[in-house]
């Protein structure tokens, strides 16, 4: 079973789940990189499901699951809110820097993997998903 | 956010420390806005204790260097290291911002504008 929190839909909070599944990806043996990756794409999918699937209501909650298994760490948010289509995301052209548009480009390229699946009774299931390599897990030979 | 202000060589040293995220990127905004007030304004802002940056961070960043250079103004970054520095790299904002491996090399750079 995976470990799993909860935390209300507000900024304010992405610290302490960031704290959290830092602890968790450090006790998988991730290395520092990749604990950085996972921390700086959860912050991301985070602030998306805040901004855009609740709409910046902050009554709402977000569960996280952070999960270490066959060589990868893997960390899912679960939302309630507006089933966002990434698509529709505002994306940066890297070649004309701006304010905004880095977070779904961040998320992908800092992960190995990326899903979301809409679910049946609302919101989304984001699952974000980090090989992890040899040297990052000592414990296995 | 916590943060150190000092004056070296006519530059404003803006020290920050811990991670600059979405919770803390309008504080950040209006502590570079205060800072970058007039074009003689030479500000520098030290990343070394900064652990994470995200996309938010990043748009602050960028619209506070376009603000200076807007009004004559100087701003630049300094020393940004690991993860922060990779989100530079990725996001390819490293192309346009001004940014220093060392506060003493950032204080220079300004102060030769």
């Amino acid at each position: 079973m995976p470990d799993a929190m909860t935390i209300p839909s507000r900024v304010e909070c992405i610290d302490d789940v960031r704290r959290w599944v830092s602890a968790r990806a450090a006790e998988a043996h991730a290395s520092s990189e990749a604990v950085a990756d996972i921390e700086l794409a959860l912050t991301e999918a985070l602030a998306n499901v805040i901004e855009h699937g609740y709409g910046g209501d902050a009554s709402q909650e977000i569960r996280v699951e952070a999960e270490a298994a066959a060589g990868a760490f893997r960390v899912a948010v679960r939302d309630w809110g507006h089933a966002a289509d990434p698509d529709s995301f505002r994306r940066r052209d890297l070649d004309d820097p701006g304010e905004g548009g880095y977070g779904v480009y961040l998320i992908e390229g800092l992960m190995d993997d990326v899903q979301r699946e809409p679910q049946p009774d609302g919101g989304t299931l984001l699952t974000l998903v980090k090989r992890l390599q040899p040297q990052d897990n000592p414990g296995r030979s | 956010m916590d943060h150190e202000i000092a004056e070296h060589d006519g530059v404003r040293v803006i020290t920050l420390h811990g991670p600059i995220d979405v919770g803390r990127a309008m504080e950040l905004r209006d502590l570079l806005g205060a800072q970058i007030d007039s074009p003689s304004a030479r500000v520098l802002l030290d990343l070394a204790d900064v652990p994470l940056i995200d996309s938010s961070g990043i748009g602050i960043l960028v619209t506070a260097h376009r603000r200076a250079a807007d009004q004559g103004a100087r701003f630049a970054l300094a020393g940004p290291a690991g993860a922060v520095a990779r989100v530079f790299e990725m996001t390819r904002t490293n192309k346009l911002l001004s940014i220093h491996p060392t506060v003493e090399e950032g204080v220079a750079a300004l102060r030769a504008a």
